[in-house]
């Protein structure tokens, strides 16, 4: 049997199990109510788009490095997972933020500077994307995501640094069985996360491998 | 395929940015209005320093309402993610055998006649 689809599979289940622990294995927090069952995917989604990030930051270094292929697919891959997870989380803060802090959208530095990492992220994407395969576009996207990677820190230390409306230290104070639904609803999300860069990178690699393939047949056919 | 796939690629990304970019419109709106507005700010004193508080049912409404788009959008962003994968998998797949079995003739071919 493949690995790969009783994987599916399973993290597909895992899935609904996640929104058993999101919804109720946990109790209803007392200031923020129903809305904050929203920090159950909403926190894991922004660890991930780090990861996502990081793996990308590695494979650009690599690929600078050695110039082999599977590098830049790995860091393109992972660029792309990376970017739906940031999505999700620029998406579900201003969900959550409506009816916590009454108002969609503040401009403090947590805020804006994953805002921005993942506007760096769409470029590179875009540039993947329409910008051709050749060497010199692989070069300057791998350039993106060694600049674009590192405002993961930025990110991360923003709300210690340059104290905004949003709040730090969360997961440290959260009760025990909230700590249990959101850590095992990370380990859910990170195995998809997993199976996505995986699955990502064999579309590339596939990609890859037609465009060969293309030109071989037209010199076979000009033969 | 490529194009079509690309398009859908385009189109998508656009929407997940005309999705991100609507709070910080909203949020513009906001700051012009009055905040008195707002139902429950992150300023205001904490629920047990304003003695019998009550959560209006429009805030109740509003975090339900909040709590099923939030969970909405994440599955639509996997799943959809998932789907369009999944597609372009089939495709490429699709496309590989074919032509690894065209140059497979050609070759075949191509050695008859040599020999």
């Amino acid at each position: 049997m493949k690995p790969f689809p009783i994987a599916t599979a399973l993290s597909a289940l895992g899935l609904f199990a996640a929104h058993w622990l999101a919804f109720d294995f946990v109790p209803m927090e007392r200031t923020m109510g129903a809305v904050q069952r929203i920090f159950y995917f909403h926190v894991p989604s922004a660890w991930l788009c780090y990861l996502g990030f990081l793996m990308c930051f590695v494979g650009s270094v690599g690929y600078l490095w050695t110039r082999r292929g599977r590098w830049d697919l790995f860091a393109l891959a992972s660029a792309e997972v990376g970017l739906i997870f940031g999505f999700i989380v620029l998406i579900t803060g201003p969900l959550w933020a409506r009816p916590a802090w009454g108002a969609w959208w503040r401009w403090e530095p947590r805020l804006v500077s994953m805002a921005l990492m993942v506007l760096i992220f769409c470029a590179y994407w875009v540039l993947r994307t329409y910008g051709g395969s050749g060497e010199g576009v692989k070069r300057f996207a791998a350039i993106l995501g060694v600049f674009g990677a590192p405002n993961i820190v930025f990110v991360h230390l923003a709300v210690r640094k340059w104290r905004g409306t949003h709040p730090d230290q969360v997961v440290a104070r959260s009760d025990s069985d909230m700590r249990v639904a959101l850590y095992s609803i990370l380990a859910i999300m990170l195995v998809v996360f997993v199976l996505l860069v995986v699955q990502r990178y064999r579309i590339h690699k596939n990609a890859f491998r037609v465009r060969a393939l293309r030109r071989r047949l037209s010199r076979l056919g000009a033969m | 395929m490529r194009t079509s796939s690309k398009r859908l690629g385009l189109a998508a990304l656009m929407l997940a940015g005309a999705a991100s970019i609507m709070p910080l419109a909203a949020g513009a709106q906001e700051a012009e209005a009055p905040a008195a507005a707002a139902p429950a700010t992150a300023d205001a004193p904490p629920p047990a320093a304003q003695g019998a508080f009550q959560v209006s049912e429009e805030l109740e409404a509003m975090r339900y309402r909040h709590l099923w788009i939030a969970y909405g959008v994440i599955w639509l962003f996997v799943f959809g993610f998932v789907w369009r994968n999944w597609k372009l998998e089939r495709a490429t797949d699709r496309e590989l055998a074919a032509l690894e079995a065209r140059i497979g003739d050609l070759e075949g071919a191509g050695v008859k006649s040599d020999g």
